[in-house]
């Protein structure tokens, strides 16, 4: 094992939050010379993407930009009984392996949550009282506010050159946007996208109900443009080809269109492709750099003053457990941090509408091209008398329809092959419009991470062990949803099949659900029920700072990245203006 | 995301189950004794080490015949050959202007199979063309010659292996060309059974989709990696029923579908897909640049015609 030269910071993982924090430090702090640790290689819009995206079997289906899962899964159980098993296929979600992570495969939907989102239980607690929670529900309020945080969503908007419009401007509700968001103080750097034929019937139908349907929040960007650090975005093509596939034409915001190739500018930044942290080392309370193994598999021990630990969601909690930093959570106790409260993001309330009077061109699209409500979504409608917590954003988008996994859906008793499914399918391919809920995640004290203890990744290292269901909670959620709001929906949409999903039943780890995985290192204002405070500072352990989806203590209604932008954009804020003068835990 | 087409009609890959029991053989069509000889003379039969044979010879035809079999399997290897020839028919999978020919993963034996069962998936009809046109078994070899791969990719194949719930996902070490090996042995043995010794590619359209249902619904029941070698003219029992594993009839059905529709749908690049023909049949124009200029033609059929990634690599090459 080698130990290198010490460098300022060490960036585990180079996705968004790693590119964020190194390229604001970059032009913050001309002399820190910063290390970037991907375990994946650095594909580019030229020639990667350009020259090949248009291919679903390789990308969507054989998983290219996908985490190698020979290599390192997780193990899944839904209940503490159960023996955790790999995933050995994917799969309910698809972590990234590659510079730029995951927003390199990302549809674009970008949001920030609803403001009061940010003290929930509080919220909660005031307008329903203490016991109008679920049982053993463990839901938290963040340690930040929505107003602290929304300069940095206004920051990650700019710099992601996001499109969309506003509905609440510095407190003036406008007409066309979402009435429900918290105050912001600027409107979406971009107007919207041309918006497909299909949300265009969901948008009308919603209006027809009484609903308040606007543009989808958007990453994919509908004209050329620069943003504050002079990077250009290319203008979307609508070709259908955004979630699970880079973007041919740099028009889909992601970090190796905007911060990464500014930090690199840079010259402070070096990034070591195909490099697998496993240990962030430490003495006494102190973190001294991190261990990893370079790309030919060789030990390396990288020392740094400041480590940033920007993997995704569920490898971040893996690496605080392989480092023994923080107390590991005990669902039986509720003791213990690392861990704690695991998230994900509800599907299952979701309508389809059939027209044969007409086509639909459902291959022409982006990955966030649609139109949205939020009546349904959080606490924007009275709970009182509804016996569960929570909500979603409802949305219809066309995000293309690539055959292999886009060719149906079919309505129910369809063939499902021979010449009637030929058919069927040609019949109904291009007449489908889909819409659905994406629901919140409470968080309860039996869901959790921690270590399996039998399986192992390919270095030896054991794999992460998820512990998750739904619950009757999320049942009624659902259930709710889909009648009072979805089938008012498809019925006002025409259409001459319709159908509402409205049932989940337990959670599985097989069919694609979203990439939405949050929790296990949460932020807080109390160190005995949070990982990180709100500047996503380990606590007890300064000079670490853990950023991403793993902070949420619950995951809201919404797409989570958006929100992580916002995180990364503060976090950075405070270590260039508070940290870096005075390396100490940040009040 | 809110991506209800792919998340509703995703393909889910195939849970492996153990065996649930006995062989549940339906009632043939052809059930009179002499039917059931010649379903048991060409019953997938393995000579054993038991009965002083090497273990190699196989009465199915298109297998490699290296020693003669007690039971009447093919003596030699021209009768192999004739065999062969007798099963393929026409042999399609060498017509129909396919580049290059032959296959890298499968022996003729299983792609004629796996050909014909993909034709009945994916039929050619009145509404044109079928997996046969489309070369559906061509994309599905060079799938299998990924050894490593499952139908995502790359797969977690750490042990312990342990049959787990559904929602764990599928558990098996089974390889996919493995599960392909059983599974067409396994069908052929079970078509055998049915139709009196006819295999699955000798079989009318009607029969092949009966095989094809039963393994769909599981009235065909696990094909089995357990080699036996029954006398001629009874079927012998496994040892223990519990003892065998391999891949579920409905498992395997489902693989196959699977594979197929990709075959259909894929980029014509990884061999299925001719002609773009799966594309053409749903109105899917391929690898365009994009519709900056449709999208907000609301209704209007897009008559940009179709392209496949081969051409769009070529007005790609020496850009930017």
């Amino acid at each position: 094992m080698a130990k290198l030269p010490k460098v300022d910071v060490v960036c585990v993982g180079f996705g968004m939050v790693g590119g964020i924090v190194a390229n604001e430090l970059t032009k913050h702090a001309p002399n820190l010379r910063i290390v970037g640790l991907e375990r994946g290689p650095f594909r580019d819009t030229y020639p990667d993407f350009l020259e090949d995206h248009f291919d679903e079997w390789k990308y969507a289906v054989q998983s290219e930009l996908f985490q190698d899962l020979s290599r390192n899964t997780i193990t899944f159980r839904n209940d503490m009984k159960q023996t955790a098993l790999p995933m050995r296929q994917f799969g309910s979600f698809l972590p990234a392996n590659e510079v730029g992570g995951a927003m390199v495969h990302w549809n674009g939907a970008s949001w920030r949550f609803l403001d009061y989102f940010f003290e929930y239980r509080t919220h909660l607690e005031q307008r329903y009282g203490k016991d109008f929670l679920p049982e053993d529900c463990t839901i938290q309020d963040w340690g930040i506010t929505y107003d602290e945080l929304e300069p940095y969503y206004d920051q990650y908007e700019k710099m992601f050159g996001i499109a969309g419009k506003a509905g609440n401007l510095r407190g003036e509700i406008i007409p066309g946007g979402n009435p429900f968001e918290g105050s912001r103080s600027n409107d979406y750097p971009q107007p919207p996208n041309k918006i497909a034929y299909g949300p265009s019937l969901f948008r009308e139908a919603c209006e027809n109900v009484g609903y308040h349907p606007f543009p989808q929040p958007s990453a994919n960007s509908p004209s050329t443009y620069t943003n504050p650090d002079g990077m250009t975005l290319g203008a979307c093509d609508y070709c259908g080809f955004c979630e699970r596939f880079g973007c041919h034409v740099g028009a889909k915001a992601s970090p190796i269109v905007t911060v990464i190739p500014h930090a690199l500018q840079s010259g402070q930044v070096e990034i070591r492709q195909f490099s697998n942290v496993f240990r962030i080392n430490h003495e006494d309370g102190k973190v001294t750099g991190v261990s990893y193994y370079d790309a030919n598999g060789i030990e390396q021990e990288q020392p740094a003053d400041l480590v940033i630990m920007g993997a995704w969601v569920l490898e971040n909690v893996r690496l605080l457990l392989l480092s023994q930093i923080g107390e590991p959570y005990d669902p039986n106790t509720g003791k213990g941090v690392i861990g704690r409260n695991y998230t994900y993001q509800l599907g299952g309330a979701g309508g389809t509408v059939w027209y044969t009077d007409r086509i639909l061109n459902r291959f022409m699209g982006s990955g966030a091209n649609g139109f949205c409500i939020d009546d349904f979504n959080s606490d924007s409608f009275d709970h009182s008398a509804l016996g569960f917590i929570g909500g979603g954003n409802i949305a219809c988008n066309n995000t293309g329809a690539r055959p292999i996994q886009g060719s149906g859906p079919l309505p129910t008793g369809a063939a499902r092959w021979g010449s009637e499914w030929k058919k069927a399918t040609k019949e109904y391919y291009n007449r489908s419009v889909n819409f659905g809920m994406q629901g919140e995640s409470p968080a309860y004290r039996q869901h959790y991470l921690d270590l399996d203890p039998t399986y192992r990744d390919a270095f030896g290292h054991p794999l992460l062990r998820m512990t998750f269901n739904w619950t009757d909670n999320e049942r009624k959620m659902v259930k709710y949803v889909a009648e009072e709001a979805l089938t008012r929906i498809a019925s006002a949409m025409g259409g001459q099949i319709q159908e509402v999903r409205d049932t989940i039943t337990d959670y599985s780890i097989v069919p694609y659900q979203s990439t939405h995985c949050t929790g296990g290192a949460i932020m807080g204002a109390d160190p005995s029920t949070s990982v990180v405070n709100k500047y996503c500072q380990v606590w007890d352990v300064p000079n670490l700072f853990v950023i991403g989806a793993a902070n949420y203590p619950q995951n809201g209604g919404y797409n989570p990245t958006g929100t992580v932008g916002a995180l990364a954009y503060h976090a950075v804020d405070a270590i260039i203006k508070k940290y870096l003068p005075s390396p100490g835990m940040l009040a | 995301m809110h991506d209800d087409a792919t998340r509703d009609t995703e393909r889910e890959a195939p849970v492996v189950g153990a065996a649930s029991g006995q062989d549940k053989t339906p009632e043939s069509p052809e059930s009179d004794s002499l039917a059931q000889r010649r379903v048991n003379r060409r019953r997938l039969m393995f000579a054993s080490a038991a009965t002083g044979v090497a273990a190699t010879a196989m009465a199915v035809p298109g297998l490699r015949a290296q020693e003669a079999t007690p039971s009447g399997g093919p003596a030699t290897a021209q009768e192999a050959a004739t065999q062969v020839a007798t099963v393929t028919g026409e042999q399609p999978m060498t017509e129909g202007g396919h580049v290059g020919g032959g296959f890298a993963h499968f022996v003729p034996f299983q792609a004629a199979i796996v050909e014909a069962a993909a034709a009945r998936l994916v039929p050619t009809d009145d509404l044109g063309p079928g997996a046969t046109e489309a070369g559906v078994v061509y994309f599905i070899d060079r799938q299998l010659a990924k050894e490593h791969e499952g139908f995502r990719g790359p797969i977690y194949n750490q042990g312990p292996f342990l049959a787990g719930k559904a929602t764990q996902g599928d558990q098996s070490m089974l390889s996919m060309p493995h599960r392909f090996r059983i599974g067409i042995l396994g069908m052929e043995h079970y078509a055998r059974q049915v139709y009196g010794g006819r295999g699955f590619a000798q079989l009318d359209p009607d029969e092949q989709d009966r095989i094809l249902r039963d393994m769909e619904d599981g009235t065909a029941d696990l094909f089995s990696a357990t080699l036996t070698a029954p006398p001629a003219e009874q079927q012998t029992p496994p040892f223990d029923p519990s003892a065998q594993s391999g891949i579920t009839a409905k498992a395997f059905f489902e693989l196959l579908l699977s594979y197929t529709i990709a075959g259909f749908f894929a980029d014509p690049v990884h061999g299925g897909n001719r002609d773009m023909v799966g594309w053409k049949m749903i109105g899917f124009p391929g690898a365009q640049m994009g519709y900056r200029d449709w999208i907000l033609r609301y209704g209007e059929p897009y008559t940009g015609g179709y392209k496949s990634l081969a051409e769009h690599q070529a007005e790609m090459s020496g850009g930017a």
